[in-house]
């Protein structure tokens, strides 16, 4: 009974940030609501060990975080294909602002917006992200100045696109 | 980037809250269900690869009723000119089972008396004294096409022959070669040694070295026995 309570109040304190975070690494909310809920079911799963490592939450991340990556990858052509038909579904009720900061995320790979996802939105440092994403810490800061110039030039596009 | 921090923490905020997520028990309740699915199919493919397992091994050696040869021996030629001996006497016994008397001596201790009948039927190997006489009489190959022996103690009327008893201890019967408690495989062993194998019990016939205990049939190739030439039967008249 002590796990079912420590797993549930675990779940009701980081599942909605973790899902926050996962949707801003793949800019998808289905996609990340399905990576989330394997996440955690895997916790579930291993308990007994994810619930006494340094932080199940990062653990659960990490997991939602390659799931979705994977499905990404495995469905990238049909969430083209779908975002031409209907390229605003996926972010009902969001600013302008932010329309476009979701559509600069999708333009970046997948591990540049993880790592800039990491770093300016759950505040790890450099050495934790490469901890996180097991990468080399010269690959981490690579890819997030790469990422924050790509994201940056898909950014004022859209500005202009929309300034027109 | 601070609109960059900004931006993403409104993305994900909104996500956060406006995304669906089950309950925790919900969670729970679908892992715990995929874990019994995955122990289940474990188990089920478990005993698939156990049958195919089986099979392939039954497959693979479809004669594994018959004993493999001793450690360094070659399986005897069915061909009716079986070379048969001990300790540089070479006989071919095919057809002349009457004719060679032989001790059965274990091929550590040679040079003892070799396997003596007892009083109370059964066989030992004792330290010393005068070792129970055999003659040896091919009678015929099995449905595999090894050869099947059986042992007549060389006595006045020669109606006694080795059988394995049904406690699987060595004893002897009244010759009946039609019992296949009383025939033998002969398997070639190091020095013209050879391992005794019931037709019946595929089990070998083994002593445990101790002078004077019996020699029981057993599971695993354990003794090599010298059949040593005494010279003629006394059934060879």
């Amino acid at each position: 009974m002590r796990d079912v309570e420590e797993f549930d109040a675990f779940y009701a304190a980081s599942s909605r940030r973790v899902l926050g975070h996962v949707y801003a690494m793949t800019g998808n909310r289905s996609e990340a609501e399905d990576a989330v809920a394997e996440a955690y079911l895997k916790a579930w799963d291993r308990w007994s060990s994810v619930r006494v490592c340094a932080s199940p939450e990062a653990w659960v991340r990490r997991v939602a975080s390659r799931h979705a990556v994977s499905s990404w990858r495995k469905a990238v052509n049909r969430l083209r294909a779908h975002r031409r038909d209907a390229p605003e579904t996926e972010v009902d009720g969001l600013s302008p602002d932010h329309v476009a900061l979701v559509h600069a995320l999708r333009q970046i790979p997948a591990d540049h917006r993880r790592v800039i996802v990491l770093h300016h939105l759950v505040g790890l440092t450099v050495d934790e992200i490469a901890a996180e994403v097991g990468a080399p810490s010269g690959t981490v800061k690579a890819w997030l100045s790469r990422g924050r110039r790509a994201m940056a030039g898909h950014l004022s596009d859209s500005l202009e696109v929309r300034d027109a | 980037m601070p609109d960059l921090d900004e931006g993403l923490a409104a993305l994900a905020g909104h996500a956060a809250r406006t995304g669906r997520l089950d309950p925790a028990a919900s969670v729970r309740l679908r892992s715990d269900r995929r874990r019994r699915r995955r122990y289940a199919t474990a188990a089920a493919a478990g005993a698939v690869a156990v049958v195919v397992l089986g099979v392939g091994i039954a497959v693979a050696q479809p004669d594994r009723a018959r004993p493999a040869p001793l450690p360094g021996a070659t399986t005897p030629s069915p061909s009716p000119s079986l070379s048969f001996g001990a300790r540089g006497l070479t006989k071919n016994m095919t057809g002349v089972a009457r004719q060679r008397a032989y001790l059965l001596a274990p091929r550590t201790t040679p040079d003892q008396p070799g396997m003596v009948l007892g009083a109370d039927g059964r066989f030992a190997v004792p330290a010393s004294g005068e070792g129970s006489r055999f003659t040896v009489a091919d009678v015929g190959p099995d449905l595999r096409g090894s050869e099947q022996w059986i042992i007549r103690l060389d006595e006045k009327g020669g109606s006694r022959c080795l059988a394995v008893q049904g406690d699987g201890a060595l004893g002897v019967a009244r010759c009946g070669p039609a019992n296949a408690n009383q025939r033998f495989y002969l398997r070639l062993g190091p020095d013209d040694s050879y391992g005794i194998v019931g037709v019946a019990s595929n089990r070998w016939l083994t002593w445990d070295l101790r002078p004077g205990s019996s020699p029981a049939m057993t599971v695993e190739p354990g003794t090599s026995w010298y059949f040593v030439d005494m010279g003629p039967s006394t059934l060879a008249d």
